[in-house]
């Protein structure tokens, strides 16, 4: 199962973000998107997403945008509204009860971090708990593409860990596609890392892949990348 | 599937309505003040004289409701963002949009129902008749009026100019209420939501057929408007507009 987008070409404030961009995502694995501020990660999920027309292109493999979740990097809330009010929200948008709210690690999850805060306003929890109580509502959800943007930022490690664990389980159950800047929690799940330009994706694989073919660390190896895909010495296999 | 989405929308609506009573006491602090400034000398003996002095402000609270909780409100929740994350939660823009429209009808009925219990006290003249008449009337046309300014959805605002678009509106419909049109500028008069709810107020006291054809027209003009808008409603909030 793949999506496949061909000559995507999107305009902000007649700046082309992607121009004549062509890439794919195969949905088997957790799919995370890398690359450089300003390149676009953002936007490449506008535009799967459905809420961004591209101005030219065409992408194939995209459910209908009712059966499309995307969570954004800073999704507004009601300070006064509760937890629970939120999950009895979310749940209530689904017909079907989702499978992984069955699996044993989620519910674990659950009982331990999400449990205690039930009665908690949204306002006065951490950025790092917020967000981990919006990507676990989001999973409640039964859709069919789950996109996330950013799940990671403005989150400790503790948190991260536990919110890269519930991505990697949900893109056992739906196709799931991450954009990130911090990596190296990905690195330690079953994921695909693709590196993105404006106009293609310049590395596909796994982590250990990346630091095999440019660095010994994520960073050594972003950087090597990036000068490539700039300099035109890197072409995707 | 929809009325549970709608049903959540609404609880969650409600809440931060209950945490807004600002708003509710607001809507009614200017028709009232005008109403004793204005009109308290007013002799009021009869429904006719009532109903035609308390009318104008009446309509006021049903149209400022409608631009201040449900039009403008939407903007500025598409701007924030707050759309488009619930949209691809619930999968529904009108979920969002009909909670939010149901909440506010429940608001400006109590508006009404305040207010016009208000006046009666001032004017020392009492109907239960009439009373229910304002309520029945307020029920049908606020819905049709939020509809109607949906073509706002489209437009592009900031939403620093938001506040300053519903007072023009707001003060500048009631004003265009007064003005003698004719030919064909009778239509911009009838669709003037001033007009549209005293017109449907006047039906229920005494039906004419040729008013139930335009008050049913201009409705009709109302939802379409309405629909066509807010399916076409950009849910990009403006920082992030292609």
């Amino acid at each position: 199962m793949k999506i496949v987008l061909k000559n995507i070409t999107v305009k902000y404030d007649d700046k082309k973000v992607f121009n004549g961009f062509n890439g794919y995502f195969s949905l088997e694995n957790l799919n995370v998107i890398i690359g450089k501020n300003g390149v676009g990660k953002t936007t490449l999920l506008d535009v799967l997403s459905g809420l961004v027309k591209p101005l030219e292109g065409n992408i194939t493999g995209l459910p209908p945008q009712k059966k499309i979740m995307y969570v954004f990097q800073n999704t507004p809330f009601f300070a006064d509204v509760t937890v629970q009010s939120l999950l009895k929200m979310y749940t209530s948008f689904s017909t079907t009860e989702p499978m992984i709210k069955e699996d044993p690690k989620i519910k674990q999850i659950y009982h331990q971090n999400i449990l205690p805060l039930l009665s908690s306003r949204l306002g006065v929890l951490s950025g790092g708990e917020r967000k981990l109580v919006f990507i676990y509502s989001s999973i409640l959800i039964d859709k069919d593409l789950y996109l996330f943007d950013e799940p990671l930022s403005g989150v400790d490690i503790e948190n991260q860990q536990k919110i890269v664990y519930l991505l990697e389980k949900l893109s056992e159950y739906r196709p799931t596609i991450v954009t990130s800047h911090d990596v190296e929690e990905f690195g330690k799940v079953n994921c695909i890392i693709n590196y993105l330009s404006s106009k293609q994706i310049g590395f596909s694989g796994k982590y250990d892949e990346l630091l095999a073919l440019a660095g010994n660390t994520f960073d050594s190896a972003f950087v090597n990348l990036s000068n490539a895909m700039r300099n035109g010495t890197f072409e995707r296999e | 599937m929809f009325i549970s989405k709608v049903k959540a929308f609404t609880k969650f609506y409600f809440d931060i309505a209950i945490d807004n009573k600002l708003a509710l006491i607001f809507t009614l602090v200017f028709p009232v003040i005008y109403q004793i400034i204005a009109e308290r000398s007013m002799n009021v003996t009869n429904e006719y004289e009532f109903t035609s002095t308390i009318m104008p402000m009446t309509a006021y609270i049903i149209v400022s409701t409608a631009l201040n909780g449900v039009t403008m409100p939407m903007i500025a929740t598409r701007d924030s963002g707050f759309i488009k994350a619930y949209y691809f939660a619930s999968g529904s823009r009108w979920a969002i949009y009909i909670a939010n429209l149901l909440v506010q009808t429940g608001i400006v009925i109590l508006e009404i129902s305040i207010f016009t219990i208000f006046m009666m006290v001032m004017y020392t003249y009492f109907s239960l008749k009439i009373f229910i008449v304002f309520l029945i009337t307020t029920l049908i046309v606020f819905p049709l009026i939020s509809l109607g300014f949906n073509f706002l959805l489209l437009m592009p605002v900031r939403q620093t100019s938001l506040s300053i678009i519903a007072t023009a509106l707001l003060l500048g419909l009631l004003v265009l209420l007064n003005l003698k049109v004719s030919g064909s500028l009778y239509i911009f008069y009838l669709v003037n939501p001033y007009v549209f709810i005293g017109g449907v107020f006047q039906l229920f006291l005494k039906l004419y057929l040729s008013k139930l054809l335009s008050i049913f027209i201009v409705a009709i003009v109302y939802i379409i408007v309405g629909c066509i808008s807010f399916n076409k409603f950009d849910l990009q909030d403006r920082g992030r507009k292609a």
